[in-house]
């Protein structure tokens, strides 16, 4: 970080620039004509897929990632992965919810004992013995 | 071009460089500025990938319970509308990513240009949006007391979607705004010949918000409007 007196700035070629905007187009384009297509889940993956390429790819160049020092790269970093972090935690959450599936049953207080009904949706000991006041 | 008066001490010529216009004394060097300010910016980016996340988050649990309502309300957006606002705002990250690039020429006469362009772009697309809105109005389609269904068993999921559609799109457009309303300051400033080679940072900065923007809509769009794409057509 001391070499600054003499900050070298990449500057960015057009075509670079506007390379990615076609690719981005292409990419856009693609995405329709996959979703019109009836592929089970495989849409909402291919979707997905090509969405996280082309945000890379707004990130790395046109957000010049690609000439920024390590720390603002890390920054950037940052942010993707506590995203991940909050939907992997949330989705492992609602997935074991298997209650939650059931519509008659949203809202109501899930049973902890594995073993036990779902029916069986008695006041839950969730309300443990509440410190007395 | 006259040199910077924001140093009132004759030592500033003690420095091993000049001070040059649009230093701010806190910093060591220019690059030190920059540095500091982009990682400032991608820090406040992060925060703002957690406040969208969240809304993401939300659309994805509620997309698994109601998957059949998610589908057909999906179905009844604009794909064409939807799909020329990606373009307008993909094309607008173009010309915002052209007006840095200028700026780290110091040419601020393209600066502006390419400010213009990108602001008329984003209008383009709040336009777009509002016709898309009035529609959903006109259709009963807004989230409350007046939504109305024909499908009785998707009609809770449906509306559903239309919370979790006006929800992120309308953070969405509300974040446009806003981008809107600093590229008008920045376009000031380009006519004030503000930016040269070696102060570029909030030119920059302006452009990871915006460019963060258009990701946003990266995002938005698949996932709301090519969700129930493939049902065929229900516009």
């Amino acid at each position: 970080m001391a070499s600054h007196s003499q900050h070298e700035h990449h500057v960015p070629s057009v075509a670079h620039y506007v390379g990615v905007f076609l690719a981005l187009m292409v990419l856009t384009a693609a995405t329709v004509g996959v979703a019109s297509m009836d592929l089970g889940r495989l849409n909402t993956i291919v979707a997905l897929s090509v969405a996280g390429f082309k945000a890379f790819l707004v990130m790395y160049i046109f957000m010049e990632l690609r000439h920024a020092p390590s720390l603002t790269r890390l920054a950037a970093l940052s942010g993707v992965v506590f995203l991940a972090i909050m939907l992997i935690m949330i989705g492992q959450d609602y997935g074991a919810r298997t209650v939650l599936h059931d519509p008659p049953n949203w809202g109501k207080t899930l049973p902890i004992d594995q073993n036990a009904p779902a029916a069986a949706a008695t006041p839950a000991p969730a309300a443990a013995p509440a410190p007395a006041h | 071009m006259a040199t910077h008066a924001t140093t009132p001490n004759a030592h500033s010529d003690d420095h091993h460089h000049a001070h040059p216009p649009g230093f701010a004394h806190q910093f060591e060097d220019i690059g030190q500025q920059l540095d500091s300010t982009t990682l400032g910016m991608w820090v406040f980016l992060a925060q703002e990938i957690m406040f969208f996340g969240g809304l993401f988050c939300g659309y994805s649990i509620y997309r698994s319970l109601m998957p059949a309502g998610f589908e057909a309300a999906s179905n009844h957006l604009n794909v064409p509308l939807g799909f020329a606002n990606t373009v307008v705002l993909i094309a607008s990250s173009l010309t915002m990513a052209l007006a840095v690039r200028a700026a780290m020429l110091g040419d601020n006469k393209w600066v502006l240009r390419w400010l213009v362009g990108t602001l008329i772009l984003g209008c383009m697309f709040l336009g777009v949006k509002i016709i898309e809105y009035s529609d959903k109005f006109e259709h009963h389609l807004v989230p409350g007391y007046n939504f109305q269904w024909a499908n009785a068993a998707e009609a809770p999921g449906a509306q559903m979607f239309y919370v979790f559609y006006f929800t992120m799109t309308g953070m969405h457009a509300l974040h446009m705004v806003i981008g809107a309303g600093l590229l008008l300051y920045f376009i000031y400033k380009a006519s004030k010949n503000t930016y040269h080679p070696q102060y570029f940072g909030p030119i920059e900065n302006m452009g990871l918000y915006w460019h963060f923007v258009d990701i946003v809509w990266i995002f938005l769009f698949p996932l709301l409007y090519l969700l129930g794409y493939h049902l065929g057509k229900g516009h």
